[in-house]
């Protein structure tokens, strides 16, 4: 094109097409992108819906499979590099979209204002694998308003001897909250690290203690108790002693809050919020 | 590769005009969704050194043949019921096939709209992909089924015609 005698006319004239045709608003623009998400949803390509709330403890960040909640990001982390994460290992089909994690920003409303206990949503836990997994699945068992140890956790588990890897499972915890990893303290009594700092992980204990059942207190201290005794008695042959405490902490475990229902494979079967009737 | 929402979110306005330029507005938005519903779809597989815009405006293309051929199957509101199987009253009955065979043909939608309405059907492909979509005219003159070269000057004549036009009109 000759730009020398039509430049700056081609731009008038390009600017002018722009106007004649509607500029699309943000409001049209979020219509159709909500439109696009139901769309999705109903085809089965959305692969992983998304929202952020806000929290006490700063924003927070949602993100659900069709099989369930798969990412809490906390205040503390980096939402961008999570949702850059998700979009490697579960699927870049991704769209924020609040009809999957609405249910989840209402429970959790809930339980920052102290009107919640249990969480009632499906979990997606298939990102993460083998005893970690295992430990994870055992920690959504410790409830509101108590603490339990990383070696109890560990022992329940069904490995009392990986303290450490119940720890660094804690640690890499992708549903924090949910996944309650901040009722999960060392043996001495102290609070231990939390990805969202110490800080928020006393104030949420104490939140919690505030308005904890006693009953269910005194029950975790027994059984924290009794696993440090299995585990000291036990001394003749080490496998045995290990067993020993593993049942212990298993059987005060299951007892309390959920019944000897099964819990394996890579997503957590039905919902499993406590002295719960399993949907059909 | 990055969230498709961020694709929506960086690409969802320029791929809406488009859309406009080719197709009256309640076609428009439903090409729109087509458009990104398709390229979700499809989007893990998409090579990561493409040209996304390219490739979402290629498929708002063929989003626009779709929408042209769905009028021919689908009823409109007006029209009269049908009686005996006949469809009654449908004036010209070869509209849509000769807009369809004028789509074909040049690539672009032939019923005009706004101020490219005075344009020809490849004029009005060729300003609208390079212009409002700022794809290059090697991948315009691919999507109209046609040389590089043949896209330039389309798009020359096109922005000419524009000119001549409006002139005439106050701003």
């Amino acid at each position: 094109m000759n730009t020398e005698t039509t430049g700056t006319t081609d731009q008038q004239l390009i600017a002018q097409l722009e106007r004649s045709i509607p500029t699309p608003t943000t409001d049209e623009l979020d219509t159709l992108r909500a439109g696009l998400a139901a769309d999705a949803e109903r085809e089965g390509v959305l692969d992983v819906a998304y929202r952020s709330m806000d929290s006490p403890y700063g924003s927070l960040l949602l993100a659900a499979t069709e099989k369930g909640l798969v990412r809490v990001g906390l205040a503390s982390e980096d939402h961008d590099a999570i949702l850059d994460g998700l979009a490697e290992t579960v699927s870049p089909r991704m769209l924020r979209s609040g009809r999957r994690t609405d249910p989840i920003v209402r429970q959790l409303d809930e339980y920052f204002s102290g009107d919640r206990r249990r969480f009632d949503v499906e979990l997606d836990l298939h990102l993460v694998r083998g005893f970690r997994h295992d430990v994870l699945t055992h920690l959504v068992d410790v409830g509101y308003g108590t603490t339990v140890s990383y070696a109890v956790l560990a022992a329940a588990s069904g490995n009392p001897r990986a303290v450490r890897a119940a720890g660094s499972a804690c640690s890499h915890n992708p549903i924090p909250l949910v996944v309650p990893c901040h009722r999960v303290v060392r043996s001495d009594g102290s609070v231990g690290n939390y990805a969202g700092g110490s800080e928020m992980k006393v104030s949420l204990l104490a939140m919690e203690s505030g308005s904890a059942d006693l009953a269910t207190a005194r029950h975790w201290r027994r059984v924290r108790g009794r696993v440090t005794e299995a585990r000291r008695r036990g001394d003749r042959a080490r496998g045995r002693r290990d067993r020993r405490a593993v049942h212990v902490a298993r059987s005060h475990l299951f007892s309390r809050d959920r019944g000897d229902e099964a819990r394996c494979g890579a997503v957590l079967p039905g919902r499993w919020s406590g002295h719960r009737q399993r949907p059909a | 590769m990055r969230p498709f929402d961020e694709v929506v979110a960086e690409h969802g306005a320029v791929v809406l005009r488009v859309c406009r330029a080719m197709l009256p507005a309640a076609e428009a938005d439903d090409a729109w969704s087509e458009t990104f519903l398709s390229a979700m779809r499809a989007y893990p597989d998409l090579r990561p050194d493409s040209n996304v815009r390219g490739w979402l405006t290629t498929i708002a293309h063929r989003k626009a043949i779709d929408q042209i051929r769905g009028r021919n199957r689908r009823p409109s509101p007006v029209d009269p019921l049908p009686i005996d199987g006949v469809p009654q009253g449908k004036g010209e009955p070869g509209a849509d096939e000769r807009a369809l065979a004028a789509l074909d043909r040049a690539g672009v939608v032939a019923e005009l709209q706004g101020a490219l309405d005075v344009l020809a059907p490849k004029q009005r492909g060729a300003v609208v992909y390079h212009y409002l979509a700022e794809l290059p005219y090697a991948q315009v003159g691919e999507l109209l089924g046609t040389s590089e070269a043949a896209a330039r000057r389309s798009a020359a004549d096109g922005i000419a015609r524009l000119r001549m036009t409006m002139r005439g009109t106050p701003r």
